[in-house]
């Protein structure tokens, strides 16, 4: 185990690829939160001319209130979340890429063949890989919570008097609706924990296609295809089907990876409606059901992987 | 262990088309084993089985005396596989090394199995840059040191003088022949016959996944050997022809004018054949032996099928 273990850093090492992600990433996810810090210091309600007395003391207190609202998502712990939300997408689409490219590429060079002729286990050959895939996109994802920890104490961004949150009007139309209070660490480590899902199913879902398909390109394409078609297909079911049929749209991956996250936002109080849709048709599962579907389908896709490389001829 | 391969009744199918059907193999262990066909026979189908690669409909291989799958037979085994397969952005030496920690092997073991490999090839002065920037040749003889990388007692090659210049053909000729010497077991699938005749003292010869042909090479040309026989008219040819066709010994009129036969071979002796004529009062002007090419031989083999 130890020797592929070597062996596959050896392969890994001259990739730039894997630390454009590595290295890219984190970097992207630090741009993306000073972007976001320096605009919220901004938000405030502009007035042109002369405003009457009496509004402007509500003005004031809105703006207090704004100021506190939108500094909220770079306090700490909240600013974990804040950065893996912002880098999200780069991080579902590098976990992808990266399982696609590991995979696939092996059978473009034809490099599979000779890596089975020295090492005929297949299955553990693929766990290896499989522990490279998740440790690179582990060690990225956990890079950029902890550059969401830090953040915080470089860039400062003042919540001036946090009791002005009180003051929100969700209805003067100048406040955007949301949960206004501090999240804890616990609940910021819960949603990141379950923001970690969205890259595992790319991995999953990639990494799949690409062994069927034997090439790194058709992996990412067929992933991304299967999980827009997956949704639509959901979306339309969702709302015509009736009766115990309703459940079927609900099993689905990208479904159920929505919902998982809604569930973790509103346990930690970052959302209201939990993992619930405005869908019609939607029908809620405790968030413990949902999370089990969520780590069935991944499983599930991971261990077709070696089902496949088991039963694959190598004509590479 | 007496074979070094031992395959039994290998069946492969692709969609409707019999790549291999029913093929029996034994290489004996030290042997230099030709293995000959046309493009599309299943020859690489065969390779890919015997190495476990591809698995078989029907049938069975023993690899060193073990299955194809296990790790410990492929421990013994080079294979150069078709096209050469290599990572390109890795450097040749880095290439090896991959392959060599693969293999278990760590440190000084890998450095030095690593040196020794690219030296046989001559490819040491080049370790350093990139498998992407290799001619195919190059990659080629890269793809050799992998195969010699283990040391191995079985080597299996396919098409491995495929993208060679001259000088390179004639290089992993000697290194074959220098592998065979070493008394290391050598399956050799090419196209080129005249690499079969130098070097292999057993060949099969394989044609719509059958084989057709299998055993010593030296035998396999004694049965293609023909007795040219010369009179000095074309009277007394056929004369000879019909006295040659009673004793059921099929002939063939050949020369400018009709006055020659050809004769297989593959039953009676030339003197036999000499005695009957002489019976008829028939005093051929020429006698004459001729030897068969490989190329002959694999025509007549795979044609008639």
């Amino acid at each position: 185990m130890l020797s592929l273990l070597r062996a596959d850093w050896y392969r890994i090492r001259r990739r730039w690829d894997v630390w454009i992600i590595v290295f890219g990433i984190p970097i992207l996810a630090v741009l993306g939160y000073l972007s976001g810090a320096l605009s919220s210091a901004n938000a405030q309600i502009q007035t042109s001319g002369d405003v009457p007395p009496e509004f402007q003391a509500q003005i004031a207190a809105q703006n207090a209130a704004m100021q506190a609202y939108y500094a909220l998502p770079y306090q700490f712990p909240h600013s974990i979340v804040t950065t893996l939300q912002g880098a999200s997408v780069w991080l579902v689409l590098a976990a992808a890429f990266l399982a696609a490219s590991m995979l696939g590429n092996e059978f473009g060079w034809g490099t599979i063949r000779n890596v089975f002729l020295f090492r005929p286990d297949r299955s553990r050959y693929l766990a290896v890989r499989l522990a490279w895939i998740v440790g690179l996109i582990g060690v990225t994802c956990l890079a950029v919570a902890a550059l969401g920890a830090i953040l915080p104490s470089i860039v400062h961004v003042d919540p001036g008097d946090p009791s002005a949150l009180a003051n929100l009007d969700p209805n003067s139309g100048f406040m955007p609706f949301g949960p206004t209070s501090p999240v804890s660490l616990g609940g910021a480590l819960l949603v990141a924990a379950a923001m970690l899902a969205l890259p595992a199913a790319g991995i999953a879902l990639a990494g799949l296609a690409a062994l069927k398909f034997r090439s790194a390109a058709t992996g990412m394409l067929c992933a991304g295809i299967y999980a827009a078609a997956e949704g639509i297909a959901a979306a339309l079911l969702m709302s015509r089907a009736t009766g115990d049929l309703r459940y079927i749209p609900q099993m689905a991956l990208t479904t159920r990876l929505a919902a998982l996250l809604g569930d973790a936002q509103q346990a930690a109080g970052l959302a209201t409606g939990g993992g619930e849709s405005s869908s019609p048709g939607w029908v809620a599962l405790p968030p413990a059901v949902g999370a089990v579907i969520v780590a069935v389908w991944i499983g599930g896709l991971i261990a077709l992987w070696f089902v496949v490389l088991r039963r694959a001829d190598i004509n590479e | 262990m007496d074979a070094a391969i031992e395959a039994r009744g290998l069946v492969r199918h692709f969609g409707a088309v019999a790549a291999v059907d029913g093929i029996d193999l034994t290489v004996p262990v030290g042997s230099v084993y030709g293995f000959l066909g046309p493009n599309g026979s299943g020859k690489t189908t065969t390779i890919r089985m015997l190495l476990g690669l591809l698995r078989p409909e029907r049938g069975t291989v023993r690899l060193m005396g073990g299955s194809p799958r296990d790790a410990a037979s492929l421990a013994r085994v080079g294979a150069l596989v078709e096209r050469p397969a290599l990572y390109p952005y890795l450097s040749a030496r880095e290439n090896l090394l991959l392959f060599a920690t693969l293999a278990g092997m760590t440190g000084h073991e890998a450095d030095r199995a690593i040196d020794e490999a690219l030296g046989v090839v001559g490819l040491g002065a080049v370790a350093r840059r990139k498998a992407g920037g290799f001619s195919t040749g190059m990659l080629q003889r890269l793809s050799m040191a992998l195969v010699l990388l283990r040391d191995p007692s079985l080597v299996i090659l396919d098409e491995p003088t495929n993208g060679l210049d001259p000088g390179g053909v004639v290089d992993v000729r000697a290194l074959i022949a220098e592998l065979a010497r070493s008394g290391r077991t050598v399956f050799l699938s090419t196209h080129v016959l005249t690499e079969v005749e130098q070097l292999c003292d057993r060949v099969a010869v394989l044609q719509r996944g059958r084989l057709v042909a299998d055993g010593l090479t030296r035998e396999l040309l004694e049965r293609g050997q023909r007795l040219a026989i010369g009179f000095d008219t074309h009277e007394e040819a056929a004369r000879a022809a019909a006295v040659l066709a009673e004793a059921a010994i099929a002939t063939e009129i050949a020369g400018d004018d009709k006055d020659a036969l050809r004769v297989s071979l593959d039953g009676p002796s030339p003197s036999a054949i000499n005695r009957l004529l002489a019976e008829h009062d028939l005093h051929p002007a020429e006698l004459v032996v001729r030897r068969a090419s490989l190329e002959s031989v694999f025509l007549d083999l795979t044609e008639g099928v």
